[in-house]
């Protein structure tokens, strides 16, 4: 039996770079602050979050969803969360290359009954393409876009993800890493329009 | 010497001394060198503006590198579907290869442990888990791993 040890040596064959230079180099104050857990920062964070949370609430039922700027158009909504319809059953997608050992899987289902999401479909498609400059899609690609509940199990069975409010897009694309199909899905978080995950479905 | 050039050269001799291995044990967990690099680079100058504030640098960096390369990786897998392939397998590829054929937990407990020879004490610390847990990854893991060598070796 080979010894692991020997088997994991083999990664020295890769040439480390000198990463001084760009240690020193990165302007260290304008970092994202450092992963460290710190209580009370952490407690200043949660009741800005609170604060921010209820205060778009309260804009968003104040004044409706407001203008869209950017993004696609999809066929299938209205700019008003409200007529997002809701998923159509449950869909089930895969969220990991093919190739990958045990695919982390989801779900996609109904959301719970009287579910308020703080954003419009619209919204929070313009939140992901913010987010994602460099990926685009055409509005002919989105096949529907629907809200529901999404839960993201991974290989080792642990929740990436669980019953989150989300808007899926369903694309006709195949212009990516080429899994077995062109049915591809990608949910934004309803309440932030960040993207949880892109995934397929077999 | 006042004491924030003591604390920058005492993190420089740190990234001399342990930098490379830190590197390759952040590339055999994430198995990319893009990765690696950014994660590496970015926790010593974290540890940098902290300076003295450090009570273990030499751990500190290890637990951060980590999880700013699993960060980085959740991000990348989030968006995998909308992405060009752009990965360059590490050499050799086979190790890499195998690697990979573990899950995320399973493959740092194996490279904490048998590459960079922590304790399952301190790779909880790393990973930010329980002991308990690192030793059923670990042993999973290995387990996984000494298999996948084998069916190579035959």
């Amino acid at each position: 039996m080979r010894n692991l040890t020997d088997a994991l040596k083999q990664v020295e064959r890769n040439d480390p770079p000198d990463l001084w230079p760009l240690v020193q180099s990165r302007d260290v104050r304008a970092l994202a602050p450092s992963v460290e857990t710190h209580p009370r920062r952490w407690s200043t964070i949660l009741v800005a979050a609170v604060i921010s949370i209820l205060a778009l609430g309260f804009a968003w039922k104040a004044f409706g969803s407001g203008p869209v700027t950017a993004g696609a158009e999809p066929t299938a909504t209205t700019s008003s969360s409200d007529s997002t319809p809701s998923v159509d059953g449950t869909i089930h997608v895969q969220n990991g290359p093919e190739h990958s050992t045990g695919a982390d899987s989801g779900e996609f289902a109904p959301p719970p009954a009287g579910s308020q999401p703080a954003l419009s479909a619209h919204e929070a498609l313009d939140v992901f393409f913010q987010d994602n400059p460099g990926i685009q899609f055409n509005q002919s690609d989105i096949r529907s876009l629907s809200i529901g509940s999404y839960t993201s199990v991974q290989a080792d069975g642990s929740y990436l993800f669980q019953d989150r409010l989300a808007y899926g897009v369903e694309l006709h694309t195949c212009a990516t890493l080429a899994p077995p199909s062109c049915d591809l899905w990608i949910f934004l978080d309803a309440d932030t329009g960040h993207m949880l995950e892109s995934a397929w479905r077999p | 010497m006042n004491e924030t050039t003591a604390a920058v050269d005492d993190i420089e001799s740190l990234y001399r001394q342990d930098g490379d291995r830190l590197w390759w044990a952040v590339l055999a967990w994430a198995g990319d060198q893009e990765v690696a690099s950014d994660a590496v680079a970015e926790a010593y100058a974290q540890a940098l503006r902290r300076g003295t504030e450090l009570r273990d640098p030499g751990a500190w960096v290890w637990r951060v590198a980590f999880r700013i390369a699993a960060a980085e990786l959740q991000r990348r897998r989030r968006l995998f579907l909308l992405q060009k392939a752009a990965y360059e397998m590490p050499e050799p590829p086979e190790i890499f290869a195998a690697l990979s054929q573990l899950s995320d937990r399973q493959r740092a407990a194996v490279v904490l442990h048998h590459y960079a020879g922590y304790r399952l004490r301190e790779i909880a610390e790393i990973l930010g888990t329980q002991k308990a847990t690192v030793g059923v990854h670990l042993t999973r893991g290995r387990r996984r791993l000494r298999q996948i060598l084998e069916e190579e070796d035959a």
